[in-house]
């Protein structure tokens, strides 16, 4: 910001995966998963519309939102990875939700 | 006793005002969909066009601002090193279930993705179109798992509609 003046994409990417059964994932290491995944990147998100609307001049840019396809395809073992990306319906293994 | 979850339509289509009722239940997914769908046309945003019929004055704006998911499929980064991986619950042995089958080819497995080709791909899609979709899948295994879902998605709903009952409320006088 400080050598060009304003920001045009910003790529919002930092996350980490647990892999375990939902049974046998401790629950403050899916909570701290869920810090990194889901808060850091709503924190992201909300200071890059921030920045693009109230700081760019003129108004404007990109934010993209890394996800997975996980985010839609749940996959055994991945259970709160896979509801921090989506949580749509808390999730696998397979079949037990 | 069978379990279930209760998932609310929101998810499916976003919702205009609910941001943190969403955040429950869709976590980062739902938010960007629903971020894409909040943010006043004033500042000049438009969202993807397959939410025109929500927001009817959206086709008239130049887009200047966007959000979009980017749903990647496996790709060869640090990602896969730096999971966090813990043992086995203690009950879940069955050697057919696909969570210990995952367990066991897990270590062998490598994603074929390029993570440079995927940045250069995004960079030069974000840059060369004035209309990004709201969700752009990477990697041909996203596309086809993703497209795999969306079928099943919507052969439920045919289903549903076939035992569907009347739910509606009855409102008297």
């Amino acid at each position: 910001m400080g050598k060009v003046g304003r920001i045009d994409f910003v790529f919002n990417n930092a996350g980490y995966g647990l892999m375990g059964e939902l049974e046998g994932t401790p629950e403050d290491a899916a909570r701290a998963m869920f810090e990194v995944n889901f808060w850091g990147a709503a924190y992201v998100a909300r200071e890059a519309v921030r920045f693009f609307r109230d700081v760019n001049r003129p108004q404007g840019g990109t934010l993209l939102n890394a996800s997975s396809y996980m985010g839609l395809v749940p996959q055994p073992l991945m259970g709160y990875y896979v509801a921090s990306k989506h949580g749509k319906h808390l999730p696998p293994d397979r079949g037990l939700f | 006793m069978l379990p279930l979850s209760m998932v609310s339509i929101c998810l499916q289509i976003g919702d205009y005002s609910d941001l943190y009722q969403l955040h429950r239940i869709t976590a980062l997914e739902g938010v960007t969909e629903v971020f894409s769908r909040e943010l006043d046309p004033a500042w000049n945003i438009k969202v993807s066009p397959r939410f025109s019929r929500y927001n009817p004055w959206d086709i008239k704006r130049i887009c200047v601002l966007q959000v979009s998911l980017l749903e990647f499929g496996g790709f060869n980064t640090a990602a896969t090193k730096s999971m966090v991986v813990f043992p086995a619950h203690t009950s879940y042995t069955n050697p057919t279930l696909p969570s210990v089958f995952m367990r066991k080819v897990s270590n062998e497995w490598e994603a074929q993705g390029d993570p440079d080709k995927a940045i250069r791909f995004i960079y030069d899609f974000a840059n060369g179109t004035d209309q990004l979709p709201i969700r752009l899948a990477v990697g041909l295994d996203a596309i086809g798992m993703i497209k795999e879902k969306v079928k099943v998605l919507y052969d439920d709903l045919e289903n549903a509609e076939k035992v569907h009952k009347d739910v509606v409320l009855t409102r008297t006088g």
